[in-house]
Order: structure tokens, then C-alpha cells, then sequence
């Protein structure tokens, strides 16, 4: 077993060297480069000597393999630059806001926990009934929903219908700031969940194993419950590490409607006002937080299911 | 054995004409919904400059925010005067061709790289898998989002980023099925029969990939609508005047007490059209199921 965890872990050095290159190069590509945060607007552009000696002092006349070398060694030591806004260190400013995005995203996932595989599960052992079709169209409703939208809608739900609930804004923390952008993003995502779980009770629900337990004289809801929820959980797992991708981006749109202090809305202001290494920073920080929470998933796989880790 | 009779079994397309496959498309009623939806939308971007009321773009300010069905205005005016139903049909224009070009973009690279990673193999495959597992570890959004902050707001930019992050999932796809296929009988015996690679490739390997890459086509063109939509929203796409549904949301916002409607149309607009997708696209998938025997 520690072998298998042991191969993946090192799996994931040439898939963390190839996003920090991915990165790297992307940022290769923006038109101009740190003498634009020099040039006197009155001016227009800028004296070459001054432009030789600023690039020599931020290490731009290397070549690119040796930029890109400094800048695995610069992430090494944590160090992911400055602002070029704020001249606030980049990993400074993400870690500030790491904990609003980390709420908004923990509640997301209990929402759309709780609500996609209690309406999949429904769906899958009610299969064919009315209830079935109003689960998966809602679903599908969910999926087909753009985030932004739902959340201006539900901003106006309740400053026109039910005004008990603050609209957008995270106050001092409190708990009720923290309802309207966990329900979006919730809903948003609990209808992915719903249909891999609703497809993963199915297969479960005829399987051999449930036939013998129905025959034993298990209660059904026990049959359910014991037997069959156990294994259809296993797909629902794998979702939730694929949900993360959508609750990243997800989360991005959701700060952005609700006002919300955290990752998402510093990346989108990043770019609207170009402070690359502010962007550079956020992207690198969310792909490697996507893998390495796919390891776990993986992981967890593995430790619950004995076939993957002997595949 | 001729060359022919070879070539001849294995051309089975799944969606051809005379196959199960339509009659099974027809009777689910969610698909057809799907489908009327889907043609509903091309022919409004099609005949947009014959069936938009108002121009979509010239300011009107001595008319600006009036509430739909006054003066004429079937879903009201924006802050500028402008006609919202106009702008909304006008729009669809934008989200289509986007999801259109993307996902055409995303088939054509994505199915020529998964077919020679899959058929030949070795290097090539160990090249092609390596380059889609770092794009995969990405959060697609987000990698589109940091395309479009580095090469700046525009809607080519746009057709750019979300074309990049689309192309994988369709390489994967392809790769996967070309390595089933590749051990089928049929296959063996076409290369018996002298058949050269690229034939087997074009005549026996694509056919019998086509069904899922429709499926993945289709929902992706909802999910490329989703995600310009989404760009727009940020303010990262089709610059103003431009009508694009995402935008038109972000700048109703300001409004959303006053004038709802300048939230709700552009954002329902953009939700049919994605949920006609996802029911198409849904329909095709079960169709082609082996597995329902219904």
C-alpha cells in the first residue's frame, strides 16, 4: 500500500515541473514586459538606457532558460514576486484570502453534497417515478445554469422577496454572509453530483450482492444503506475530486457577484488591472492545489477499494 | 477475402441514416426538446439583422431603461436605450459562433492527436499523453482565464483561450477509443488484407470513434457557450458595443433593483440555449448506448 502512495506521489514531480513550465511560458507571452511599469505616460516610451538597466536588474536579459530556472528556484523558497500593484509579496496576498475562499468552498461542497446524493440516491432507488424526472431535470436545470446568473437572481430573490438575508458582502465572517454564495455555487454543483450518484446507485442497486441481501430478508432501507450506498459511493468520491476544478472556477464568478474577499475575485482583479505575477501566482497556486487534491482522491480510492491498489 | 468485403463490414457508422440510432433519438422527448431548441437558436443567429426589432448597438439615451412591453420594447431597454430583445438576439450570434468555432477547433486537433497517439503509440503517445495530463491539471476556467489575461480582452482571444483548454478532453476521448478499436478483429483483418495505415485510420478507426466525439461536441459547444458567457461576465470578452449575453449581465447588475429585466433576459437567454445543448447532447449519448435495450 505505501508503495502505491509512494508511486503516485513521485508520479507527481513531472506533472508539477510541467504546470510550473506551462505557467512560466504563458506569462512569456504577454505583450511587453516590466519595463511597461516605467515608462512616463507623458513620455510614451523609454529611454533604452534606463530600459537596458531595468531589465538587467530584474534578471530579463538571461535567456529564457535561465529565467525559468531562477523561477523554479524562487518557488522553491516560496517566493512567488511582488505585486506590481502593491508591491505586496504574492504569496502574502493570497494567503490573506485564503480563508474566505476556503469557507465559500467548503460550504459549496456540503451543499451540493447534501442536496446532489440525496436527490441521486432518491432518483436511482425510485427509478422511472415521478420524482426520478423532477430530480434529474433539476439536475440538469443545475448543470445547464450559469453561476453568475443564479446568483443575481438569488441577490434579487432576496432584497425584493425575502430581505432577511444580506445580499452580497462578507461583513466581520458571519454566518449569514456566507448563505447566498454557498447556496449558488452549491446548486450550481449539486447537479453533477446528482447524476454520477443517481448512475452509480443504478449499477449498484442490480448487482449480485444486493439480490442476496433483498433475498436474505435485509430490510431494504438497510440493503441500501449497508450494501449498496458503500459501492456506489466510490464514483461519487471521484466526482468530488473533479468538482474541485469546478468549484475553483466557480468560485472565481461567485466572489465576483457576491463581493466575496477571497482567491477568486484577487485573480480577477489581477487581470483586469495586468498584474501578472499577481495572476501568475493564483493560477499556480490553484493547479497545484487541483492535483494534489486529486491525489488524495486517488488515494482515498484506493484505500477503500482493495482492487485499484493491486490493479 | 476481397478488399472490399473487408472495408465494407467494418464501415458501421453509428449514425448513419438507416441505423437504430434515430429512431432512438426521436422517442426521447428530452432530446427533441433539446433539438428544437438547438435549431431555434441557429436560426435567430442566422436571421438576426431580418428579425431584431430595434438596432442593437445605436444608443437611444431619451429611451433608456424603459420596462418591457412599453413603447414598443417587447423585453425593455438597457441604460443607453437600447433595445434588450435585440441585443439578446443579436447576442446569440456571438455565443454561437464562439461555441461553434471552439468546439470545431477542439475536434479537429483533439481527434488527429488522439488517433496518431493511440494507432501509433510510443513516443508519440508518451508525447501527446504527457503535454494532455499537464493541460488536464489545470482547472479548465481558469487556465482560459489566465490565456485571456496575458494576451489581453478580446473576443478572438477568446476563440483562442477556450479553443486551447478545449482540445484535450476530445484528444483523450479519441486516444482511448482508437486502442479499442485498434484490437478488433476488423482491424486486424483490413491490415491483413494490405490495408496501409492512413486507410485504416480514415475508413475503420474515425467511423467508429464518431459517436462519442458528437456526444462530447455537443455538450462541449454548451460548456464553450458557458464559459464565454462566463469571460464576458468578467469583463474579458467581446469588448462593448458588442452584445454578448455575459456582458450585458454584468452591466445590468448595476440596475438589478431598478431594471431587473436587464439580468433576468440576457441570463435566461443563455440558459436555454445551454440546457438545449445539454438535452441534445444527452439524447445523442443514450441513443448510441448499447447497453439500454429499450
Amino acid at each position: 500500500m505505501t508503495f502505491y502512495v509512494f508511486r503516485r506521489v513521485i508520479a507527481l514531480v513531472p506533472i508539477f515541473l510541467g504546470i510550473t513550465l506551462v505557467t512560466f511560458a504563458l506569462m512569456q507571452l504577454a505583450p511587453g514586459d516590466a519595463t511597461q511599469v516605467y515608462i512616463d505616460p507623458k513620455v510614451g516610451t523609454l529611454d533604452p538606457e534606463v530600459a537596458r538597466a531595468v531589465r538587467a536588474k530584474w534578471g530579463l536579459d538571461a535567456p529564457l532558460h535561465v529565467q525559468y530556472a531562477r523561477f523554479l528556484a524562487n518557488l522553491g523558497q516560496g517566493e512567488l514576486g511582488e505585486s506590481i500593484r502593491t508591491q505586496q509579496d504574492v504569496l502574502r496576498a493570497v494567503t490573506e484570502r485564503l480563508p474566505a475562499t476556503a469557507r465559500l468552498a467548503l460550504a459549496a461542497m456540503v451543499v451540493s453534497a447534501i442536496i446532489g446524493i440525496t436527490a441521486g440516491v432518491f432518483s436511482a432507488t425510485h427509478r422511472g417515478s415521478l420524482g426520478d424526472l423532477l430530480g434529474m431535470v433539476g439536475a440538469l436545470f443545475g448543470i445547464s445554469v450559469p453561476v453568475f446568473w443564479l446568483g443575481l437572481m438569488l441577490i434579487w430573490l432576496v432584497g425584493v422577496k425575502l430581505p432577511i438575508l444580506p445580499p452580497s458582502g462578507y461583513g466581520q465572517g458571519e454566518l449569514r454572509f456566507l448563505v447566498l454564495p454557498g447556496l449558488t455555487l452549491g446548486l450550481a454543483l449539486a447537479g453533477v453530483v446528482a447524476r454520477v450518484t443517481r448512475s452509480a446507485v443504478l449499477e449498484v442497486v442490480t448487482a449480485d450482492y444486493v439480490r442476496t441481501a433483498r433475498a436474505k430478508g435485509v430490510a431494504e432501507r438497510r440493503v441500501i444503506t449497508r450494501h449498496a450506498l458503500r459501492n456506489a459511493l466510490l464514483p461519487v468520491i471521484t466526482i468530488l475530486g473533479v468538482e474541485i476544478g469546478g468549484l475553483m472556477s466557480g468560485a472565481v464568478i461567485t466572489e465576483t457577484v457576491f463581493g466575496w474577499p477571497g482567491i477568486g475575485r484577487l485573480l480577477v482583479d489581477a487581470i483586469n488591472q495586468r498584474d501578472l505575477p499577481v495572476v501568475q501566482g493564483c493560477v499556480l497556486l490553484f493547479a497545484a492545489t487541483f492535483v494534489l487534491i486529486n491525489l488524495v482522491v486517488d488515494l482515498t480510492y484506493g484505500l477503500l477499494d482493495p482492487r485499484i491498489r493491486y490493479a | 477475402m476481397t478488399r472490399s468485403a473487408v472495408s465494407a463490414q467494418a464501415w458501421v457508422l453509428p449514425l448513419a441514416r438507416g441505423s437504430i440510432f434515430w429512431t432512438r433519438l426521436r422517442r426521447n422527448r428530452g432530446a427533441l426538446a433539446g433539438g428544437a431548441i438547438v435549431l431555434a437558436l441557429i436560426a435567430t443567429a442566422l436571421l438576426a439583422p431580418w428579425i431584431a426589432p430595434h438596432d442593437p448597438v445605436g444608443n437611444n439615451l431619451a429611451h433608456a431603461l424603459v420596462p418591457p412591453g412599453r413603447n414598443g420594447y417587447l423585453l425593455g431597454t438597457d441604460n443607453l436605450g437600447r433595445d434588450l430583445l435585440s441585443r439578446i438576439i443579436f447576442g446569440s450570434r456571438i455565443s454561437l459562433s464562439v461555441g461553434l468555432v471552439v468546439q470545431g477547433a477542439a475536434v479537429v486537433i483533439g481527434t488527429s492527436f488522439g488517433l496518431l497517439a493511440g494507432y501509433y503509440g510510443g513516443v508519440i503517445d508518451d508525447l501527446v499523453s504527457g503535454l494532455t495530463n499537464i493541460m488536464f491539471a489545470f482547472p479548465r476556467f481558469l487556465f482560459a482565464l489566465a490565456i485571456m489575461a496575458v494576451l489581453g480582452a478580446s473576443l478572438f482571444n477568446v476563440f483562442l483561450a477556450l479553443g486551447v483548454v478545449s482540445w484535450p478532453t476530445l484528444c483523450r476521448l479519441v486516444r482511448a477509443e482508437t486502442l479499442a478499436i485498434k484490437a478488433k478483429d476488423f482491424v486486424e483483418a483490413a491490415r491483413a488484407g494490405g490495408a496501409s495505415d492512413r486507410r485504416i485510420l480514415w475508413r475503420h478507426i474515425l467511423p467508429n470513434c464518431l459517436g462519442p466525439i458528437v456526444v462530447v461536441a455537443t455538450l462541449g459547444v454548451a460548456g464553450a457557450i458557458l464559459s464565454e458567457a462566463s469571460l464576458s461576465f468578467l469583463g474579458l470578452g467581446a469588448q462593448p458595443p458588442a452584445p454578448s449575453w455575459g456582458s450585458m449581465l454584468s452591466r445590468g447588475r448595476a440596475y438589478i433593483w431598478s431594471a431587473s429585466w436587464l439580468t433576468i433576459f440576457p441570463g435566461l437567454a443563455i440558459f436555454l440555449a445551454v440546457l438545449g445543448l445539454n438535452l441534445l447532447g444527452d439524447g445523442i449519448r443514450d441513443a448510441l448506448d448499447p447497453r439500454i435495450t429499450r
